[in-house]
């Protein structure tokens, strides 16, 4: 980001475009110049001449000169995106936010609960996790998609599985052919968790419906508010506090978020 | 800043604004009996008006133009196109009290956050600001509810108090000072019967202003009386709202906007990013992209959006840059067109 000019996006080259699913792509992009970020934290990225839209970005924070971004068909800017081919040039404001908070995590279990894209974000955090796995007690991560051919990532859940202190699930709301796995949203995987809620945090991050639903499963699993993060990615836009547009109550997501704390924003109305 | 206060005759008053100004001069004019700010050239500064009620607009216009260009990219830096240029001086002349305080929110908000708002901040640095005692409110006029008053003291350069026979000037700030400097052949010393008629003139408006506000008087402080109230209190108070979004738009701290980008038509190779204010009553305003069941808007009820703009202003500003959101102006009451009055909200939760 430039100092001098907030709203200025700096130039990022598209290197590759990885399709993920029917409706989700990830773009790899090589900004001008290397971009720190912490997991969690999003960036606004531009197609020029159409306009910019909020992401977290997926890949490894510790690989700062290539960033990846993975994205939904969903929109105006979403969809010019998915036409976009390696060469094009992009633009990139960022990283805006506090990320997630890796720090309350350490000594901790984490739970990771992700649905459809959402996993997205998740993955900088995944990856965040394992650059350091020792550091926490054990890492559960479920996640749920609309169908089989919407799992994200799928590539690299035998790895997750398979890293130290790490279990990984999966489930699909609707089955097709062929699908041998479990059935049912994401919740259905928190039943019967075995997991230490005293020393445990919840990481989700989903689209508003799901997140509603995970935190009331989270609330019956006996989670604290205190102990539940929600990636509340949606409506920021200029990333620095002064737009007014992402707030819930006295909290703009862009600068206090993405990732809220439950018990921050729970009095508030249209959380999700 | 403390400055000693000097006579200014009434019929030299143009003179006075020809000596001090810098840049362009933006002054409050009788507009068919309503008081705005009109861009004058020197040969018209005789139409300059401070004994008149306060204007229609207020002074946000000035510092943070209704819409701007913030950005063209690639590889070019930024390059407003608004209202007036960022590396010019400005001079606003005719501003009130009540503008004065919405500048303080709005000096918060844009220039002490993580971030500073360029734009915003040359802006402000190359203003001056002459504001004026309000000796006319208007009915509307309740700056006294929200701990204001209808004369300014501070945070002005220059404050022209309105006297029968001319004016009283003092500076708020060094630029203030140097100007007076400038314009000393025009300025004499007052006479106390001068500042006693500054006063009494100040006390009688409070006074007006006091006494029209009577019944809305809170016994709660304002930033204390909102917090959260029943579905049924915000959908009561709501139902007239025809989610024009005037009283966003007129009012002096409210300060969102929405980014936009196009192409740029000087230049094929170019875009450019607007950046344009914005109204949060409005249904689709921060609308989100999303296929059916993802919430397309952050708030979809007009209730829950007249509440997020009245704890906006009256719990949540106090809470984030410990300034109450609202300074009494009464514009949203006037530019209302379902005649919403923004006072019922001391009368519900106040009294």
């Amino acid at each position: 980001m430039t100092q001098q000019n907030p709203y200025m996006p700096m130039a990022a080259r598209l290197e590759e475009v990885i399709d993920e699913t029917p409706t989700i792509k990830t773009l790899v992009l090589r900004p001008e110049e290397p971009i720190p970020f912490r997991s969690g934290q999003f960036m606004q990225l531009t197609y020029p001449g159409i306009g910019e839209a909020p992401f977290t970005p997926s890949s490894n924070p510790r690989e700062p000169e290539r960033m990846e971004i993975t994205i939904l068909k969903t929109g105006k800017v979403t969809d010019i995106l998915h036409e976009a081919k390696p060469g094009e040039t992009l633009g990139l404001r960022g990283p805006f936010g506090k990320g997630y908070p890796l720090d309350k995590l350490y000594g901790n279990e984490v739970l990771l609960v992700g649905g459809g894209v959402g996993l997205a974000p998740l993955r900088a955090l995944i990856y965040a996790l394992f650059n350091e796995i020792d550091k926490f007690r054990r890492v559960t991560i479920k996640y749920g998609a609309r169908s089989p051919e919407e799992l994200l990532y799928r590539r690299q859940f035998e790895d997750w599985n398979k890293t130290k202190n790490t279990t990984f699930a999966e489930t699909v709301d609707v089955a097709s052919n062929g699908w041998q796995g479990h059935v049912g949203v994401v919740t259905t995987l928190l039943d019967g968790l075995d997991i230490d809620v005293e020393n445990a945090y919840v990481v989700s991050c989903g689209p508003p419906i799901m997140l509603k639903f995970v935190t009331q499963k989270c609330l019956d699993l006996k989670f604290k508010p205190a102990q539940i993060y929600l990636s509340m990615n949606r409506k920021m836009s200029c990333g620095v506090g002064i737009c007014g547009r992402c707030n819930i109550g006295p909290y703009y997501l862009c600068k206090d978020g993405p990732d809220m704390c439950y018990e921050e924003i729970m009095s508030y109305d249209n959380v999700f | 800043m403390k400055s000693e206060v000097r006579f200014l005759k009434k019929s030299k008053l143009p003179d006075f604004v020809a000596k001090i100004h810098q840049g362009p001069v933006f002054a409050t004019v009788n507009r068919d009996g309503q008081s705005a700010y009109e861009k004058l050239s020197q040969d018209d500064y005789g139409q300059i008006v401070m004994a008149i009620a306060p204007p229609v607009e207020s002074v946000k216009t000035f510092l943070f133009p209704a819409r701007e260009r913030v950005a063209v990219y690639p590889n070019a830096g930024p390059d407003s196109d608004g209202l007036s240029k960022l590396d010019e001086a400005q001079t606003v002349v005719g501003a009130r009290a009540c503008d004065l305080c919405a500048l303080k929110s709005l000096d918060k908000i844009f220039l002490e956050q993580q971030v500073k708002d360029p734009f915003y901040e040359k802006r402000r640095q190359n203003t001056i600001l002459i504001t004026t005692d309000c000796v006319e409110p208007k009915d509307m006029c309740f700056c006294s509810l929200v701990g204001g008053k209808p004369y300014p003291e501070e945070g002005f350069d220059i404050n022209i108090s309105p006297l029968d026979n001319g004016y009283l000037v003092s500076s708020g700030s060094e630029k203030g000072e140097k100007m007076l400097a400038q314009a000393q052949e025009l300025l004499s010393d007052p006479s106390e019967e001068q500042i006693r008629q500054r006063d009494q003139r100040r006390q009688q408006a409070l006074a007006k202003i006091k006494e029209q506000n009577s019944e809305f008087e809170t016994k709660v402080a304002p930033d204390k009386m909102v917090g959260k109230q029943p579905p049924e209190k915000w959908d009561k108070l709501s139902s007239a709202c025809v989610e024009c979004g005037a009283c966003n738009f007129i009012c002096p701290t409210c300060h969102c906007f929405f980014l936009y980008d196009q192409p740029r038509l000087e230049s094929v190779d170019q875009n450019e990013r607007k950046k344009s204010w914005d109204s949060c009553l409005l249904g689709n305003y921060a609308k989100m992209a999303g296929v059916g069941g993802m919430k397309p808007t952050p708030r979809p009820e007009l209730r829950t959006r007249f509440e997020n703009r009245i704890r906006h202003k009256f719990d949540w500003m106090p809470e984030n840059i410990q300034l109450l959101g609202c300074v009494g102006c009464g514009r949203c009451i006037e530019a209302c067109l379902a005649g919403l009055d923004i006072r019922d909200i001391f009368k519900e939760f106040g009294q």
